[in-house]
């Protein structure tokens, strides 16, 4: 018995492309498991019915100017307000003034939780157990919510005014933290009231900092300039620490615990003693115009934000060692991961950018569809995590995609359901003649409603990929149709298209069951082999020419692809030629299609 | 000096090069001809890792690098004899693939042993009942659903009998009793303990040993635990889905309630007592999102010795159910790996197993002995009753009526027998063949009817797996390649008569 399907991973001979001039062992580290090598681009990824409709409009993601700026895709519809990660670096925290904070995990950039006030979040809190977030809102109330569950474990309104900063305490507990609106208030987890009020001169309090060293010595500042030092655990009158300089709108501790950054409203960066209390350096220069700062890699740099500009700058030398372009509007925070490889930053647009510090690339956009208007699109690339499960990242439309990942769509409308590619969307450009809508739905869509919790990876995926369907997948799900002819079509252009397509094969597959699945695994297998095209194994030109008018689209295209790909100069009579150039309008249309089925070395005579 | 003696000088230098061009072609021909051509002495497999790069495996060497297609096609012209050292210049790449063993290295030996005639089992499964105190949703033997049967004590008995009889007749000293499914073991309490304490005392007038495992569903009472804690020293395998939600909304009660409590209470029972358990993790295709949150809170929360990971099974009350066994299952599975590594546990998938070179994926092909509740022979876990779908595979044996002993039907047997790797057309080219060893029979014959297996979407899951797994062992090993040869090739230590092959 003979199984067209088995696996084939013999030793056999594979195709050179004549590269290579001399056998060699490749390291794993030279392999783009990382984003590190070329882009494959939008060429050979397929083709994308949403991107389609676009290609037609004249917008297509490969169209765009390379200098033109890419449209922001947003984490929230408003600015954001300020982010955390949390202490395993597994999860990032974001609060705007949408009034929603949201937390998505990381590195994948999921959307996991979406927690809602009844005004501007403005301040947001990881506590150190890692399963509790805090949120501080302008409705002056705090909310403390699970995150695996998305329960809202408690809400309080104790707060004289607006809740602007919260702080936890890593050393002492993993469930205390403080909160601060005009005074300061220390709270444990599932609180009624806080244990402890600490008062200020009245003014509003915008930032707080716990000593990494010592966590019971807490820094406080803001509207009256006055930085004040207290010890939580005694009842003592705080150490203030002030200087002629305005407000003091962000704190933070070094690492050791030894010094005191603060930012005040002259833009001024200052560095305080805290032993001593006493001002040590205010760094005016090349600091100046800094918005917000973030230390990240225990204090060997530093990060500041003014306008949409990021820098990064060495500490506490005080060298710029780079910066991160990337926003469009002024960035209002920014936090770095607890190991110091990611950095966060949000914007007023509502956009939040993951970047990889070591790099000083962009990862991703954060992206929630919620939060993204029609206008907004984008691109998702997959790269390989570390150990090679595929991370799907997003960016603008017309952001280079980082070298060596992979491409999965050519285009993220921002909204799902707004893709669905209906009738009159397809035939909707004026002027032209009226064309068919190539590409049908699957059958089993991809998306399946349901809690949140069961598809934090789908609000990820190209939403593309979740409404319609490209050449591949309609031709993989074509794989075990009845009729032979059509059977044979179908693997014919698989390998054809060659191992482009594998991401498309694996699409397929996931929206199949039973024996098609296991046929287009076995023809991803055979595609991942080197197997190519064997050009006698097309069907016949009068086979092809019976089903150029099939009522199955999908089966008249590929009729058509099958005549010019499988009988290339065959003379066909004018009026079957006619139709195969309309069954193939919307390919030729489409530039890299084209090259793409006529890749020569996909093809074997 | 003169025009012509130069031009002389030149023709002399001339002469002499091409002369000494000449000798030493001539001496690396000589040098050619004599050298053996170098031959391929192992089982290759090329697995593509990305458009220009393949994974070279060979894996009765435990030996995997990643290399250009010229390695490859080099590899394929020493196969058919046709190597040409200017393809290797330097001969680097020819010297590398000697060390591996796979040129020029000694015969490998196929992990195969096979089975023949009248088994002569040492270890005895007991399929003590149908009853269950729980009604999993996604449970493959509808426990519950079906009339409650029993075993009975003489049933196990003479189980024990058999193969405690044989370790004496094969002087193995030692002899295996388990208690495994259709129901919950403990649900037949009495059988269970009194089996044991009937094995232990067999054993002990034996001069034999004896160890004893057990499957569960952990709801049990503290007496069943520490009893299981003291006696059961081959360890227990308890069902624990993760989240307790997760685990509540499919592992139910009688009454409809969440089992997770209960179950948790046992793991904490069994890690204060430093008992060996393992835990087994089911994924139904709602879940698969939640897996690797499941896996870490099971990291966070307990000790196990294993942890194992298998989508849902799409028999008994989950046969209509959507698979789990998905390319959604793969990418969490990876997640979860990762979570699980830096909690420093490793989970693991009954398909992708590296450190196996087998050619039998269970017991089914060597002749496992395991009794259903009325006293037959079966070859495989999943077909515990007479009444299964599948029994008429399965059900080999019965209870002798004239001795103590069991009669086997062998053509049933030898059919199971030949079920093993090296039997199936459809895996001989797979690189994770040795490794799966064909996978589950029973699942395959539920996947592919009772024609010849043809695959399934379990193969793809643990090619994608098993070729994580290499891919982890050439990083760890710096990034190169992966050589880790045994002396010991067989991963299984069959029962019966072995026959290498």
């Amino acid at each position: 018995m003979t199984f067209p399907n088995r696996p084939r991973y013999e030793l056999r001979r594979v195709f050179e492309d004549g590269t290579e001039t001399e056998p060699q062992v490749v390291s794993l580290a030279a392999l783009p498991w990382d984003v590190t090598a070329s882009r494959r681009g939008f060429c050979g990824a397929g083709l994308a019915t949403s991107a389609l409709i676009l290609a037609l409009r004249g917008d297509s993601p490969c169209d765009a100017a390379p200098n033109e700026k890419p449209r922001p895709i947003k984490a929230h519809k408003k600015a954001v307000s300020d982010l955390c990660f949390s202490a395993d670096g597994e999860w990032l925290a974001t609060a705007s003034a949408d009034r929603l904070a949201k937390v998505w995990s990381i590195p994948s950039v999921n959307l996991k939780r979406t927690l809602s006030h009844e005004s501007a979040v403005l301040c947001v809190l990881f506590l150190p157990d890692g399963k509790t977030v805090v949120t501080g809102s302008g409705d002056r109330s705090l909310q403390l919510w699970q995150i695996e569950e998305g329960k809202n474990l408690v809400a309080l309104s104790s707060s004289k005014a607006s809740v602007r900063s919260l702080v936890a305490f890593p050393i002492t507990s993993e469930l205390t933290f403080a909160s601060a609106d005009n005074d300061v208030r220390v709270w444990e987890k599932l609180p009624t009231k806080p244990l402890k009020i600490l008062q200020g001169r009245g003014g509003i309090v915008f930032s707080m900092a716990v000593s990494p060293q010592d966590d019971r010595l807490l820094a406080a500042g803001g509207e009256d300039g006055v930085i004040y030092l207290w010890r939580t655990d005694l009842e003592e009158v705080p150490t203030l620490l002030e200087r002629q300089g305005g407000m003091i709108t962000k704190l933070a501790f070094t690492a050791d615990g030894s010094r005191l950054i603060s930012r005040s409203s002259d833009r001024s960066l200052n560095v305080w003693s805290v032993a001593e209390g006493r001002l040590l350096r205010t760094l005016r220069d090349q600091w100046s115009n800094v918005t917000t700062f973030v230390l990240a890699r225990d204090d060997s740099a530093i990060v500041t934000a003014f306008h949409e500009e990021i820098s990064v700058w060495s500490f506490p030398d005080g060298k710029r060692v780079g910066r991160l372009s990337g926003h469009r509007s002024d960035v209002q925070c920014l936090a770095a991961s607890p190991d110091g490889k990611l950095l966060a930053s949000g914007d007023r647009d509502g956009v939040v950018i993951v970047w990889n510090l070591k790099t000083m690339t962009v990862l991703s956009y954060l992206f929630d569809t919620e939060s993204n208007g029609k206008e907004s699109s984008g691109v998702t690339f997959d790269v390989a995590g570390a150990s090679g499960g595929i991370i799907t990242y997003t960016l603008p439309c017309g952001s280079p995609i980082p070298p060596g990942a992979t491409c999965t769509c050519n285009c993220v409308p921002g909204r799902v359901g707004l893709s669905i590619p209906t009738p009159a969307v397809a035939e909707s450009r004026a002027g032209e003649p009226k064309v068919r809508t190539p590409y049908v739905v699957p059958e089993t869509p991809r998306y399946v409603p349901g809690p949140p919790i069961y598809i934090p990876r789908m609000y990820s995926t190209c939403t593309c990929n979740l409404v319609c369907t490209c050449i591949p997948v309609c031709q993989a799900l074509h794989l075990k149709h009845v009729n032979s002819t059509i059977r044979q079509m179908a693997e014919q252009l698989l390998f054809t298209m060659g191992d482009t397509q594998l991401a498309y094969l694996s699409w397929a597959a996931s929206v199949t069951t039973g024996r098609l699945r296991s046929r287009i695994h076995a023809i991803t297998d055979r595609i991942r082999c080197g197997e190519r095209v064997i050009q006698m194994s097309w069907p016949t030109p009068r086979d092809c020419v019976r089903l150029l008018e099939s009522p199955n689209e999908i089966v008249s295209i590929m009729a058509a692809q099958s005549l010019i790909y499988g009988h290339p100069g065959l003379a066909l009579p004018e009026e079957i030629a006619a139709q195969v150039e309309i069954n193939l309008a919307w390919a030729y249309q489409r530039p890299w299609y084209v090259r793409l089925g006529v890749a020569a070395s996909n093809v074997m005579t | 000096m003169s025009v012509s003696k130069h031009a002389r000088i030149v023709e002399n230098l001339t002469r002499l090069a091409v002369f000494v061009k000449d000798r030493i072609y001539m001496s690396v021909k000589e040098v050619n001809d004599v050298t053996p051509a170098p031959v391929l002495t192992a089982e290759v497999f090329v697995v593509p890792v990305s458009p220009s790069t393949y994974m070279v495996y060979a894996p009765l060497r435990r030996a995997a690098f990643l290399a250009n297609p010229r390695v490859v096609n080099m590899l394929n012209d020493i196969r058919d004899g046709q190597y040409d050292p200017q393809t290797d210049p330097n001969g680097a790449t020819l010297e590398f693939l000697r060390r591996l063993s796979i040129v020029d290295g000694e015969p490998e030996q196929r992990p195969i042993t096979t089975f023949r005639g009248e088994p002569l089992p040492t270890n005895v499964t007991l399929f003590l009942t149908t009853a269950c105190n729980l009604r999993c949703t996604y449970c493959y033997a509808s426990a519950g659903d079906t009339p409650r049967r029993a075993m009975s004590f003489e049933v196990a008995k003479r189980g024990i009998d058999f193969v405690s009889g044989n370790a004496v007749r094969k002087g193995t000293g030692h002899f295996d009793v388990a208690y495994h499914g259709g129901g919950e073991p403990t649900a037949n309490w009495r059988v269970l303990t009194g089996s044991w304490q009937y094995a232990a005392d067999r054993a002990a007038d034996s001069g034999l040993t004896f160890s004893a495992a057990a499957a569960s569903n952990g709801v049990l009472t503290d007496d069943q635990i520490d009893w299981m804690v003291t006696h059961l020293s081959g360890g227990v395998s308890v069902s624990f889905d993760g989240l307790p939600q997760v685990h509540d909304r499919h592992r139910l009660t009688i009454d409809g309630a969440g089992s997770s409590e209960r179950v948790m209470h046992t793991l904490r029972r069994f890690d204060a007592a430093k008992y060996p358990y393992g835990i087994r993790v089911t994924v139904t295709h709602d879940q698969i999102a939640c897996l690797p949150d499941s896996i870490e809170f099971i990291c966070t929360r307990f000790r196990p010795t294993r942890i194992q990971v298998e989508p849902a099974y799409q028999l008994g009350r989950w046969a209509e159910a959507p698979s789990a066994e998905t390319a959604e299952f793969i990418a969490a599975f990876r997640a979860s790996q990762d979570r699980a590594r830096t909690h420093r546990h490793e989970i693991m998938f009954s398909g992708a197993r590296l450190d196996a070179l087998t050619n039998h994926f269970c017991g089914v092909t060597q002749d496992s002995f395991a009794l259903s509740p009325d006293g037959n022979v079966s070859g495989c876990y999943e077909a515990f009753a007479e009444t299964s779908p599948l029994a008429d595979v399965f059900f080999y044996g019965q209870p002798d009526e004239v001795s103590s002993g069991y009669c086997f039907n062998l053509p049933v047997l030898n059919h199971l027998r030949e079920q093993s790797v090296e039997h199936r057309e459809y895996c001989r080219d797979c690189f994770a063949k040795w490794h799966c060893a064909g996978d589950c029979y029973h699942k395959s014959l539920v996947v592919n009817g009772r024609g010849e297996f043809a695959g399934s979407d379990r193969c793809h899951i643990s090619r994608e797996l098993t070729r994580d797994q290499l891919l982890d062992r050439i990083l760890s090993a710096g990034g190169y390649f992966w050589h880790e040869p045994r002396v010991e090739q067989h991963a299984s230590r069959p029962q019966g008569k072995e026959i290498l092959i």
